[in-house]
Formats: C-alpha cells, sequence, structure tokens
C-alpha cells in the first residue's frame, strides 16, 4: 500500500481524472473531496461490502419453484 | 415433471424465447467478471425474471421490476446515475432489484437500495447503490 502524508486543502491525483483533497483535519475524522468522472462510483467501503455480500448471497443456485413464486407474488403490492 | 440438473438453474425455462446481452461494463458489484447477462423472462417465473450471466451460467440472479414494489422508484435513483447508462428524460428507463428468496414468502427480500439500472435502447446496464435513499438491502416483498 501507497502511504502519502498530506496536510489540510491539500490534494493527491489518481491517474489523470481522480483528485483526492483534505479539506479539513479532525480529532479522528477527515474529510475528503473527490472529483471524478462520472462514470467512476465512490462509495464507502463498509457500504459497498454490504452490497457485495448481499449480491453473493443472492446468487441462485436453484429457481425456486412455480407455488413458492407465486405464493411470494400474490401477498406482494407496492408502497 | 423432469428434476432440474444441479448447477443449472436453466433447466426448468422454457427454451423458446431468444435473449439478447446487457452489458454491464463494470460487472455487478463484488462479481466484476460477470458483465454480460440475459435477462430471462418465462412464464414460470412470472412476474419475477432471471438475470443470468452469459460467462458463467451458474450465476444467475432472481429480480423484479422496482415499480412492482415502490410507485415512482426510477424517478428516486438521480438522474446522473441514468446519464452514466446514456438513459435520458426521452427513452424509457428501467429498474431491477434483486430478490433474495427465503423458506416462507415472509422471509423472502429485496434489495432496494442496490439497484440494478438498464438501457434497453442501448442494452447497458449498471449496479448502483443509493446510498441516502432510506431504501433496504432487504426490503420484505409481503
Amino acid at each position: 500500500m501507497l502511504v502519502v502524508t498530506r496536510k489540510k486543502d491539500e490534494k493527491l491525483i489518481i491517474g489523470n481524472e481522480i483528485e483526492i483533497q483534505v479539506l479539513r483535519i479532525g480529532r479522528d475524522n477527515v474529510r475528503l473531496g473527490i472529483k471524478a468522472p462520472a462514470h467512476i462510483s465512490i462509495y464507502r467501503y463498509e457500504i459497498y461490502e454490504a452490497i457485495k455480500n448481499e449480491n453473493v448471497n443472492a446468487v441462485t443456485s436453484q429457481i425456486p419453484d412455480k407455488e413458492t413464486l407465486e405464493k411470494i407474488s400474490k401477498g406482494m403490492k407496492a408502497e | 415433471m423432469k428434476a432440474a440438473r444441479p448447477h443449472d438453474p436453466t433447466t426448468r425455462l422454457e427454451p423458446n424465447r431468444t435473449h439478447a446481452i446487457i452489458h454491464f461494463g463494470e460487472g455487478l458489484i463484488g462479481l466484476s467478471d460477470c458483465k454480460d447477462f440475459v435477462l430471462v423472462d418465462s412464464e414460470t417465473l412470472s412476474p419475477f425474471r432471471l438475470l443470468r450471466s452469459f460467462d458463467s451460467p451458474h450465476v444467475s440472479f432472481l429480480v423484479l421490476e422496482a415499480v412492482m414494489l415502490i410507485h415512482g422508484y426510477c424517478d428516486v435513483v438521480p438522474a446522473r446515475e441514468w446519464e452514466t447508462i446514456g438513459v435520458t428524460s426521452k427513452s424509457q428507463p428501467a429498474a431491477f432489484v434483486i430478490v433474495t428468496v427465503g423458506s416462507t414468502p415472509e422471509a423472502s427480500s429485496a434489495n432496494l437500495q442496490a439497484p440494478l439500472l438498464v438501457n434497453y435502447d442501448q442494452m447497458v446496464g449498471k449496479q448502483i447503490i443509493l446510498t441516502d435513499s432510506g431504501f433496504s438491502v432487504r426490503h420484505p416483498l409481503v
């Protein structure tokens, strides 16, 4: 892992397009500003991990039978 | 009825439809190798559909159009997210949510927080995370 020390207001650039700036340094947190092209997705790591786990758990190895799906769809209604 | 072959969730599906490939440029979150999917539509599954990886046929998801659970769901998705897959105000947006079937209908849920956006005109898609939406990753289906 590359480790770099930065002061408040200083920046990093990743590739040619992604800029990260230290906006504020608190006692036990830092506030960062990120500039990136629209197609680059930026998420808090723990949220990304949670969705990743949901995706992996949702991989269907066996399709539920018609009866099971019908039971669910009968009880469904849009909010 | 013939028993389904293990690891082939498509065995019981009607083979009489042709399915076009939807390209997810970044793959799905945590499954970045799976980029090409077919959306399988079948009477056996309706109103659900199967999103099956073209490269890894053992990877498939049961999905549902998000509007079936939340009215106006597509409007909740920020315009900038739609724009990343080329959906503009003129095109028809489509958002699917991944469904997990539990042992009972009550234990079954949909991931409303991380929908799959699809642009049917260009056959491209993207999974996004709606961070501040208040939507659950395990929204109960019934």
